[in-house]
């Protein structure tokens, strides 16, 4: 049992999260006009054509923002960190997750590299397992320790 | 700044339909009553207002998500024989301006004589609307943040505002000062649920909800349902009260935090809206004598007090420093006390406020002489639709 719903996911979206079941964090890319789009849509919404692939995302990207949820009832207290990461792959991708580092999101600044890692978690009332994004501060890259790019 | 006269839009029913009448019902923690009979008290204060009966009523509209009763229902209730129009639209805060659009077009048009306008809601003891958004029949893109326990209002709006306020400066006073400036405002208010003076201490004092947002950063949940009585203006100057004109709508939006959309989510669909709306409007936003804004969660302010031009981008922290959204400034902002403190009824009290402003009804809160207000939905920034309404105190 958890509280957690698992996601409902529709026609659209459900190879996305198969993908992610495999640890694989994947974006469309029109055929077309190789723009990337997520979440999983039909039709490109700059060229229109209904032609695209599944390809795999870079998994680098920055931190955009993040909240820090403070728990209400038995869990008084408790607090969890979601942040949402604007992609290098295109800019106008960003994708929520969560984080791995303290659960009152010290140390996060926006403009953070991040890169993709996963997460299992228990979701929905059989507590089934289920993969999601957990996404951590890069590895050493360009700029170095303390690099911020906005 | 935004120029009037850009954009050509040809507003064929500029200040053809008036708001005649406005009716609450009280604010309470628990009604005790269904939605059904929440609007239909909030309809019959209105008619009562106008000076018209339920007979009057040959059409409905209403907004709804969460707690909701239909309209057909409202229609059945208030006994109307020959329903001439009807509109039921899907959605929240960002949608709240669609209903009395429909209703002045169709009083302008013809299709009907007097639409009532209502939103109802249970949003304490039935449905909260906090929790509204975790429905994932609302939205497929719902199922991108659910896993994450992150699909309340306040996460969704707390992820937008940390955006916002690194992008201008803008501090947690500064957000402190718009919930203090509204509960001054709540204080003269006594249909307000929470009318006791706040101080900066107590709004930095306040509890975490989901950060940067505090507890006195968000919206009161209540029980409550308000209407207005909406007649074409020709019809509305014989009634009982100084009609109130809607000189202009205007719409728009489409994006949501996360999507191929926009890569700067700190704009909003109401900036590329508000030139619209005052060119539809005729009018700037120096005309502008109080703006209703609205106000889920106090970030919200700032980002409407740029969109719709009443200062440059990423100067509403200084606008509200200098106190001009206070009674008595440049422009008075939601001068009922706002979602934050009057209480919550999903942007309609806003356009109810306005009314009752340029009627010049509002007592110790009244904005002197104002002529000309400014009534907005959710700007655009998570559900990604927005609308606003310019108002006029009829000549």
């Amino acid at each position: 049992m958890s509280t957690r719903p698992y996601p409902v996911t529709d026609l659209d979206s459900s190879p996305w999260w198969e993908a992610l079941q495999r640890r694989e964090f994947v974006l469309q890319s029109c055929a077309p006009c190789r723009r990337l789009r997520w979440p999983a849509r039909a039709m490109c919404n700059d060229c229109g054509s209904d032609e695209w692939t599944w390809v795999s995302a870079s998994g680098v990207g920055a931190v955009a923002s993040w909240t820090v949820t403070h728990r209400p009832g038995p869990a008084g207290g408790e607090t969890f960190v979601v942040v949402l990461v604007r992609l290098d792959d295109q800019d106008d991708i960003l994708v929520p997750g969560y984080f791995d580092g303290p659960p009152d999101g010290a140390g996060l600044t926006i403009g953070l590299p991040v890169e993709v890692g996963f997460d299992e978690v228990e979701a929905g009332d059989d507590g089934r397992r289920l993969t999601v994004l957990r996404w951590r501060r890069a590895a050493l890259r360009g700029g170095g320790p303390g690099s911020v790019r906005e | 700044m935004i120029a009037v006269g850009e954009i050509d839009i040809g507003n064929t029913q500029r200040d053809a339909a008036a708001i005649a009448g406005v009716g609450h019902t009280e604010y309470s923690k628990n009604s005790g009553v269904t939605t059904l009979t929440l609007a239909i008290r909030a309809v019959q204060a209105a008619l009562a207002d106008a000076g018209l009966s339920q007979h009057d009523v040959d059409g409905v509209a209403c907004h709804r998500v969460g707690d909701s009763v239909d309209p057909a229902l409202v229609a059945q209730a208030l006994g109307v024989r020959d329903l001439r129009f009807v509109r039921d639209v899907f959605g929240g805060g960002s949608s709240c301006i669609a209903p009395l659009d429909a209703a002045a077009t169709a009083v302008a048009t013809g299709q009907a004589r007097c639409v009532v306008v209502w939103r109802a809601l249970n949003g304490r003891s039935g449905v909260q609307m906090a929790g509204a958004a975790s429905n994932p029949a609302l939205s497929a893109d719902a199922q991108y943040w659910l896993p994450y326990l992150h699909a309340s209002a306040p996460q969704q709006f707390a992820m937008f505002a940390r955006m916002y306020m690194h992008k201008h400066g803008l501090t947690a006073e500064d957000l402190g000062r718009v919930a203090i400036a509204q509960r001054a405002h709540a204080a003269l208010n006594p249909r307000a649920m929470m009318r006791r003076p706040i101080t900066m201490d107590d709004y930095l004092g306040s509890r975490w909800i989901a950060e940067p947002l505090r507890l006195l950063d968000c919206c009161q949940q209540n029980d409550a349902a308000v209407a207005l009585v909406v007649t074409s203006t020709a019809r509305a100057r014989d009634l009982r009260r100084t009609p109130v004109t809607i000189t202009a709508t205007a719409f728009g939006g489409g994006g949501q935090l996360a999507s191929n959309h926009r890569s700067d989510p700190t704009v909003s669909g109401a900036h590329a809206m508000a030139p619209r709306l005052y060119a539809a409007a005729g009018l700037g936003p120096d005309e502008i004598d109080l703006a209703e804004l609205y106000d889920a969660f106090t970030p919200l302010v700032p980002l409407q007090l740029e969109a719709y031009g009443f200062c440059k981008r990423g100067e509403a922290g200084h606008m509200i420093r200098e106190g001009a959204v206070r009674l008595g400034g440049v422009l008075p902002i939601n001068t009922h006390g706002g979602h934050l403190s009057e209480g919550y009824v999903h942007g309609l009290n806003h356009v109810a406020e306005a009314v009752l402003q340029l009627r010049h009804d509002c007592g110790e809160r009244q904005v002197p002489g104002a002529e000309v207000a400014l009534s907005t939905a959710q700007p655009g920034v998570n559900s990604g639709l927005t609308g606003a309404v310019i108002l006029k105190r009829a000549a």
